[in-house]
């Protein structure tokens, strides 16, 4: 075989797999549009939101981590007290902030120490106190102290010390519509089938204007770093979780909101604190188990948007998120190798997780190695610019073309961004992101495989501006 | 491979590929402006959708408080009002939504008036359409509107729909039942053959709660060939207090089916029955920690120490969840 072959050879896996990538979008795509098509015409009128009033509905427990929270805690807790539903507390856990996260809430809750006998079903680290407000208004919140041990740790201790058998998982900076959790409760409760977990659609906070813990408008960021991250969400919520809640193949549940039978939670062992992706990891297990034990189950998914938090405005606390993202990726796939192409986890076997495998952590790799692959052609004074050009070009219109049917989606279904200026921002992004912001997600991704290899585990700093006010604010 | 490789690349030439990928691109760049005109299409449609029912509801609100509370209305007006503007699909859906919203926000004579309206409106023909629907999410609707406007229907066409084999259309045949039942909310649970998922549970437990009559025995449903159904009615009878009937649910505490057993375990709890604990402490070594939790909560708020200690011979092994479940019993009665 000379050489030109095997350039020529390479010049046509790369074609077969963007073929197949193409193809695998193109089918996620037509099944959500039938998802967001079914919800529409399902919508139909109900009592559902008098059983707000309801005392017979199950009680929740909101499980809410910190670390270093000091500046916006006290404010992210009496926004998450306001929540709209009959019966449920507050656990906020302090993962062993260096600041005065814990302090704070000491002073504005009127906490004291609870010495209750508590069971850790889950080992977790050192639990300092548990922590009670003497305060009537305050009497479902729960604050736990704790040594630092990481989100997944922390939640775990959460999981330890509430009251309630469904379990909602959530940041503590994350601003909740009205019914989120009464929406987020109706699957477990309207399903002749055991629920696990459920989750719904996340939105992107930054810039819209916020009011005692809020949505009152929403509004398109003016950075594009941000409004490239809502057309990320509009493709992974609309296009995406739509087509996989369909087929019954949802692997994540977002960690900024999802609830969880807590019971089976444990049972599954809790939070996996060695891996950076414990949401992803936790759902897998809990699904795995389950097939495993041969017990009818499902995950509940409201195609409704329940929860707005804040995504990175800077490029480098992007990377960071997304170099983070990869890792948990690739440890969940490791972890339940087993999984892949198993016809006894039937759609997750034989579906989701070589999706997962193939689309979420190779497409950047081969995406990489492709982009070496066409330096190395020029380099090598090999390089057709024609052909070259006009593969550039179907790849470039094909991914405009794809977010351009995500925003489609988002207008047909549920039209957040009511100014038509933002349509055309909306656009103009589309047809930037494929050049600007997408080789830059994928190079946080290959540095995340890399860093993965080198076994960097840690979270990295996530600093964030802050959504929760008080008073009218933009973020 | 290699023929293949020879085929493709001397003997075709590599033109067609980039012919190919020109005119792919242009299908792209063509579906994406027809996607960016759809787009708008539909942003403008939608907005003069909005309007259109913006303003209907406007002249609606007005004709509405006119026929309600104007002594000088015409009769006329209704059939005139029907002929002008409940003409179009939009305009019956609007309307029909709109006079459900008043039904519930109007207690009296002002909601019979409302009633009234809807069928000199002739809105039930919709109502009557939707429920015979092949879809089911417009049998919902119908059952949704026809349960609230009081509207009876044939008995065979609800206990139809209250067996749908959609749990949003059961949902709202049963809740029809109950707003619709003069004297026996309930009877319809003896039609019921599928089973009563949590959130229907929550529903009836809701409308019964705005029940004016006198509350039906729930023990009638104690053997009902659907757990959930014996399940809701144990929970009913510690709800609604009845005390006559908590004989009957005492050989639930021994059945095999463990949310049967720990419903009747909380219904002995929250009815203060001291007699059921006797019962219980010769099931518990056996059985699981769910139900070995529920029994010790039991034991703390209607037994005595004494009992509870019984227990203690039973907690061999190291179940920690358990013997901590215990000593926070022990803690309690020996405050």
């Amino acid at each position: 075989m000379n050489y030109e072959l095997l350039v020529d050879i390479a010049s046509w896996l790369f074609l077969i797999y963007a073929c197949v990538i193409s193809s695998g979008y193109l089918f996620a795509a037509v099944f959500s549009f039938l998802e967001i098509k079914k919800y529409k015409r399902e919508n139909i009128p109900t009592d559902d939101v008098t059983l707000l009033q309801s005392t017979s509905l199950p009680p929740v427990s909101v499980l809410a981590p910190a670390y270093n929270e000091e500046a916006n805690v006290v404010e992210n807790v009496k926004s998450l007290l306001t929540v709209n539903y009959p019966s449920y507390e507050i656990v906020v856990i302090n993962d062993g902030s260096k600041d005065n996260t814990l302090q704070r809430l000491i002073d504005t809750f009127d906490l004291v120490k609870d010495e209750s006998l508590r069971y850790n079903s889950i080992p977790t680290q050192e639990i300092r106190g548990v922590y009670m407000s003497t305060h009537k208004a305050y009497k479902n919140l729960t604050v736990i102290d704790k040594a630092n041990g990481g989100k997944a740790d922390a939640l775990n201790a959460g999981i330890n010390n509430c009251k309630h058998d469904l379990i909602c998982c959530i940041d503590v900076d994350c601003i909740l519509e009205d019914d989120a959790l009464l929406k987020l409760v109706s699957p477990f409760l309207n399903n002749e089938k055991t629920v696990i977990a459920s989750g719904g659609i996340i939105r992107v906070a930054n810039s819209c204007i916020i009011e005692d813990g809020r949505i009152i408008e929403v509004r398109l960021p003016d950075k594009f770093l941000a409004r490239a991250q809502i057309l990320e969400y509009f493709r992974a919520f609309l296009m995406g979780r739509m087509a996989w809640s369909r087929l019954d193949g949802l692997l994540l549940i977002s960690g900024a909101f999802g609830m969880f039978n807590k019971k089976i939670a444990i049972e599954a062992g809790g939070y996996n604190t060695k891996t950076v992706g414990e949401d992803m990891e936790l759902l897998v297990r809990m699904r795995r188990m389950m097939r495993e034990k041969k017990e009818p189950y499902t995950v509940g998914f409201i195609p409704d948007p329940l929860c707005w938090t804040e995504v990175p405005q800077q490029w480098k606390v992007l990377h960071r998120q997304r170099n983070r993202w990869t890792r948990g990726t690739m440890e969940t796939l490791w972890i339940h190798r087993k999984m892949l192409f198993n016809p006894r986890f039937k759609v997750l076997g034989m579906l989701s997780t070589p999706y997962w495998m193939f689309f979420e952590w190779l497409a950047p790799i081969i995406e990489f190695f492709g982009v070496l692959f066409i330096i190395l052609l020029y380099a090598l004074g090999r390089l057709d610019w024609t052909i070259f050009l006009s593969f550039f070009a179907v790849v470039y219109f094909f991914s405009v073309l794809y977010s351009i049917t995500a925003i489609f989606f988002e207008e047909y279904s549920f039209q957040q961004y009511k100014k038509p200026k933002y349509i055309f921002r909306l656009v103009g992004t589309a047809f930037a992101e494929p050049l600007l912001y997408h080789p830059f997600v994928m190079w946080a991704a290959i540095k995340g495989n890399i860093d993965l290899i080198r076994g960097k585990n840690s979270w990295g700093t996530m600093s964030r501006t802050g959504l929760a006010n008080p008073q009218k604010k933009q973020v | 491979m290699e023929k293949l490789y020879d085929y493709i690349y001397y003997n075709s030439g590599l033109e067609w590929i980039v012919n190919l990928n020109i005119l792919i691109s242009l299908l792209f760049l063509l579906l994406i402006l027809l996607l960016i005109l759809f787009i708008l299409y539909l942003r403008v449609y939608k907005n003069l959708r909005n309007i259109k029912k913006a303003e209907h509801i406007e002249k609606l609100t007005d004709f509405i408080n006119g026929y309600l509370f104007d002594t000088e209305f015409e009769e006329a007006g209704i059939e005139e009002f029907r002929v002008n503007h409940v003409r179009s699909k939009l305009q019956k859906k609007v309307t029909t939504k709109e006079i459900l919203v008043y039904s519930q926000n109007f207690k009296g004579e002002a909601n019979a008036s409302i009633k009234k309206l809807f069928f000199r409106l002739e809105l039930d023909n919709l109502a009557f359409k939707e429920i015979a629907s092949r879809k089911w999410y417009l049998r919902a609707r119908g059952m949704h509107t026809i349960s609230n406007m009081g509207i009876k229907i044939q008995e065979s066409t609800a206990v139809r729909l209250l067996n749908d084999k959609k749990v949003e259309v059961r949902l709202q045949s049963l809740l029809y039942f109950i707003k619709l039942s003069q004297k026996y909310p309930l009877n319809f649970l003896y039609r019921l053959e599928e089973p009563l998922t949590i959130w229907q549970q929550i529903h009836i437990e809701d409308a019964l709660k705005s029940y004016k009559e006198e509350i039906p025995d729930f023990s009638k449903w104690l053997n009902h060939k659907q757990p959930t159904v014996i399940g809701f009615c144990i929970k009913q009878i510690s709800a609604f207090n009845q005390y006559e009937n908590v004989e009957k649910v005492v050989p639930f505490l021994e059945h095999p089916e463990e949310r049967l057993k720990k419903e009747a375990i909380r219904c002995m709890r929250k009815m203060g029955n001291n007699d059921s604990v006797d019962i219980v402490l010769t099931i518990f070594a056996s059985e699981n920690n769910t139900i070995k939790k529920e029994i010790i909560k039991l034991i703390k708020e209607v037994g005595s120490y004494n009992q509870l200690q019984a227990l203690s011979y039973e907690l061999k092994g190291d179940n920690e969840e358990i013997k901590i479940e215990y000593l926070k019993a022990e803690e309690h009665f020996l405050k």
